[in-house]
Formats: C-alpha cells, sequence, structure tokens
C-alpha cells in the first residue's frame, strides 16, 4: 500500500494482520516476533494490539505498560494515532497498546473501529503489525481484511482448526458483502452466513456459483476480487511431521472445500524455549535467537517479505 | 484455485504438471490421509457422500497419472499440453514403483537379508533414501540387509526399524518384522 508520510512524501508501507480464531494458538508470539524480527532488519515497524478486550502485546514485546493506549484515542482523549505511541527497546519499533481499562472498549462503535483503521493506514512507518484478538467477532474480522496480509495461526488440534476455517469462511463473507452493492446481494450473503440456508449454499464457492447465476456480470467482477483473498497460515506448536504437513493439507482442504486459495507460509516447532522466556516476560526471539522456535518465525517473516510460501510440492512424510 | 470437482488431476494431487512419478505417488498418499474420514485437516469441512466424492476423484487422477500412456494422452485431450514426461520408450519398460502391499514373492518364512535388498533392488529405492525418510543409520540398515547379526540392535529397537524398512519398500511392516526376528534366532541357534 502506498501512503503519504509526514512530510508528504510517499512512503511504501504494509499491514499485516495476525489473527486465527481460538486463543493461546501463538497470534501475540508471531505478532511479536515479526515485528521484532522487522526492527532487527532496520525496518521502521509500529505493531499495533488490536486485541481490544485482552491486550497483552507490550508483555510479549518485553516492553512496560504504556501510559497511553488505543482507548485514548478511541473515546477521543487523543486525537492522532502518533500520540499513543509508545516506545520499545528497539529503535525502529514503536508500539499501540491496546486498552486497559473499560469494558466497553472491547466493542466500539463502527465509526470509532473505521476512524481507528484510517489512522492506521496513515501512520508513518514501513511496517503495521495488527495482533488481534480470538474468535471471528467483527472487529477481528475488519482489521483482518484491513491488512495487505492476512496470517492466521493454528495449531494442530481440532478445536483450533475448526476455529480458523470459520474465521476464513466468516471473512470471506464479510469481504464478500462489502463488495457488492446490490440489496438483493447483500442480502444473499446474509442467507448463506447462515449454515442451514434455503438455498443449499455451504461454501464460498457455492454463493459465487449463486450469484453468477443472477448476473454473470457481477459474479465476473466478484470472482476477480475474491480471487485476491488469500489468507497465509503458520502452523504453530508443531511436534511431528505430521503436524507440519498439516498446513499442506489444510491448504488443500481450503482450496478442494471453499474454493478458497491459502498459503501455507511455514510451521513453527513446539519449544520450552517460549515458555521460559513469556515466563520472564522477555521476547523469545531476543533471548533465544537460535532456538527451533526463532528459526520457525524467521522463515515465515522470510517467506512474508518474500512473497513466497512453503514448496508446492513438499511432501513430509510421517 | 476451484474447488475439487473442477479440479483437473494435477490441481487435485496439489503437484506441478511436469511432477515425476516419485512425487506423484508421495502426493497421492498424503492427499488419502489428508481426507481420510478421522483426518485433523478435513474432518470439520465435508460430509461422508462429498469426502467419498472427492476421494474416487483422487484415485482417479492416480490411477490415470501413474500410467505413462493415459497420462500422456490426459495431458493432450484434456489439458492441451504436450506431456512432459513422455510415452514410454519402446522395449524399455521400467515398472512403477509397487507402493502397495505386494507381499506375494516374499513368504513369511524366507525373510533375510538378502531377500529384502532383491526387493529393494528389484524397485529401485537407494538405501540412503530409506536412510534419510527414516532416520534409521544407514549402517543399521546394511546391518539388517547383510543378516550382520552382531551388528544390529537390541530386538526392541530393531522391531521398529524393520517395520519402517518394510514400509520404505511396500511390505507389510508386521510380517517383515516377525519373519525377519525369527529368521535371526534361527542363525543364532544355528551358530551355538
Amino acid at each position: 500500500m502506498l501512503g503519504l508520510g509526514e512530510q508528504g512524501r510517499l512512503v511504501q508501507k504494509e499491514i499485516w494482520a495476525v489473527g486465527g480464531g481460538k486463543g493461546g494458538t501463538g497470534k501475540t508470539y508471531l505478532s511479536a516476533s515479526l515485528a521484532i524480527g522487522l526492527a532487527k532488519l532496520g525496518k521502521r515497524v509500529i505493531a499495533i494490539d488490536a486485541d481490544l478486550g485482552c491486550a497483552n502485546l507490550h508483555t510479549a514485546l518485553g516492553a512496560d505498560p504504556p501510559a497511553a493506549t488505543l482507548s485514548d484515542f478511541i473515546k477521543g482523549r487523543m486525537k492522532t494515532l502518533s500520540e499513543v505511541l509508545g516506545e520499545t527497546s528497539f529503535p525502529t519499533l514503536r508500539l499501540i497498546s491496546g486498552a486497559h481499562d473499560f469494558l466497553e472498549i472491547a466493542n466500539p462503535k463502527h465509526t470509532e473501529k473505521m476512524r481507528l483503521i484510517r489512522q492506521i493506514q496513515d501512520l508513518d512507518v514501513e511496517y503495521i503489525i495488527l495482533d488481534l484478538g480470538a474468535g471471528t467477532a467483527f472487529n477481528s474480522l475488519d482489521f483482518f481484511l484491513a491488512a495487505d496480509r492476512g496470517i492466521l495461526t493454528v495449531i494442530p488440534e481440532p478445536t483450533s482448526i475448526e476455529n480458523v476455517y470459520r474465521f476464513i469462511k466468516s471473512a470471506f463473507y464479510r469481504r464478500f458483502k462489502r463488495a457488492v452493492r446490490h440489496p438483493d446481494m447483500k442480502a444473499l450473503v446474509s442467507c448463506a452466513m447462515d449454515q442451514k440456508n434455503e438455498r443449499g449454499i455451504r461454501t464460498p464457492h457455492d454463493l459465487m456459483a449463486c450469484v453468477e447465476a443472477i448476473d454473470s456480470e457481477v459474479g465476473g467482477r466478484l470472482r476477480k476480487t475474491m480471487a485476491e483473498f488469500s489468507p497465509k497460515l503458520v502452523v504453530n506448536q508443531v511436534r511431528s511431521q505430521d503436524d507440519a504437513a498439516l498446513g499442506l493439507s489444510m491448504r488443500s482442504s481450503c482450496s478442494k472445500y471453499f474454493g478458497i486459495h491459502v498459503e501455507y507460509l511455514g510451521f513453527v516447532e513446539y519449544d520450552d524455549c517460549v515458555w521460559r522466556a513469556m515466563k520472564r516476560k522477555r521476547p523469545p526471539v531476543m533471548e533465544y535467537p537460535d532456538a527451533v522456535s526463532s528459526r520457525g518465525t524467521g522463515t515465515v517473516l522470510a517467506n512474508l517479505l518474500k512473497g513466497e510460501q512453503i514448496a508446492f510440492d513438499l511432501c513430509v512424510r510421517g | 484455485m476451484k474447488p475439487f470437482r473442477e479440479q483437473n488431476y494435477y490441481e487435485l494431487l496439489d503437484v506441478r504438471p511436469n511432477a515425476e512419478k516419485e512425487v506423484l505417488a508421495k502426493a497421492y498418499e498424503a492427499a488419502k490421509r489428508a481426507f481420510a474420514g478421522d483426518a485433523l485437516a478435513s474432518y470439520s469441512l465435508f460430509d461422508p457422500g462429498e469426502r467419498q466424492a472427492l476421494l474416487a476423484r483422487l484415485a482417479e487422477a492416480w490411477r490415470t497419472l501413474s500410467d505413462p500412456a493415459l497420462r500422456v494422452r490426459y495431458d493432450e485431450d484434456v489439458l492441451g499440453i504436450r506431456s512432459s514426461v513422455g510415452p514410454p520408450a519402446e522395449g524399455a519398460v521400467p515398472g512403477p514403483r509397487p507402493m502397495a502391499f505386494s507381499y506375494a514373492d516374499l513368504p513369511a518364512t524366507g525373510v533375510t537379508g538378502s531377500a529384502l535388498r532383491s526387493r529393494r533392488e528389484a524397485i529401485g529405492v537407494p538405501l540412503q533414501e530409506i536412510a534419510l525418510n527414516t532416520r534409521i543409520s544407514i549402517a543399521y540398515l546394511q546391518f539388517i540387509e547383510e543378516d550382520h547379526e552382531k551388528g544390529l540392535p537390541h530386538e526392541a529397537y530393531l522391531r521398529g526399524y524393520l517395520t519402517q524398512y518394510a514400509r520404505a519398500i511396500g511390505l507389510d511392516p508386521h510380517t517383515v518384522a516377525d519373519g525377519y526376528l525369527r529368521h535371526l534366532r534361527i542363525l543364532r541357534s544355528g551358530k551355538r
């Protein structure tokens, strides 16, 4: 994304959002690792804790709870996002902390949220990392869709995998609904989101086919827009080769079932170093830069920067 | 990306159209695992009917692509591309690697190191490849094939090695492990 910097110059900027549905799958850990990794490469980075209800990205980054938070911005006590920027121990990495106080901040009004997203897009920086909350609430979906790259963390457990699929589907429908203008089409999406709908629409692909049957021109245009929807997958807490191959199977499943193109960025091995570092409130990638987990997040970062994913033909055998 | 009913055989198996046969075989095995009824990645998506349809499509893809002649025809007729694999040369029929269990040529009483080695050589799998895939030291694999009693590890470990080795050359793991250990015991008692 191109944006205007503070001095009016053009800056190349990328927003990466890390979500994933279920809690405890390593969203904050991955956000912090990516932000630190970018800062170590000398990039100017802002990490934003978009988990409005349960903010703790500052802890994962090894920073103190900042004086100003997103709630100051949302409630209008501070006019711009730059006023709530906090420093970290990395010179090029700054932090916008989530809300710590009000309960209602977890559910900002639509206008408040859109103002926030607009200002995020206007920040003068090279990379913005958004750490999203668990679940498929509109908050998480909207931040996810506002990003240039949406990353999903999954752990090799049924509950986590189910939630990731649900997240992908919800995000797809929400983006779809925004892309269509006609009220009939919007109604069709609402109908499709009900799993037991009368029209028999069960997958995003069914929905697309349904739209094309009604209006082929709109359908064709939509198909192009939605082809750009390509969530990235990271498998965390990998303990075996089968776990690592899960990303490939999920990518294949998403294509075969939803007709959605998912990219598998890489995996992070299960590693006690992460737990050890977290207990000391230190970022694992700083405490143990050579640990398997840190190498894993390093690969994920490299793939994001190169725009690559895990090899097409790779077949990890258990 | 397209849903499976619209995918071509290569897309179904997640491989490039110029993929070699070994890659296809691995991809097919991986796909069968990924879309089995209890598979973590797909159990929550497909209902039994769809799953059956998908597995049938996968089997069809494998049947076609694993046969060089059928593959050439599929590439030309359906995809409209000149096959990168090339038609099978006259006379030289390398024969596909037997993936499925075919134990008929190796009776349970005849499981010896040399029998296993000839089976492996017949299907053209190098020992290095097995060592790499199973992470078993190549020395142990050689000892197995040489019936090198002294070099072999304790039976508890050996059984595990044998099952993995058997799988790698497409044999039934239990029959091979049982047969080989029996063979080893006979060898040892003969020497005493």
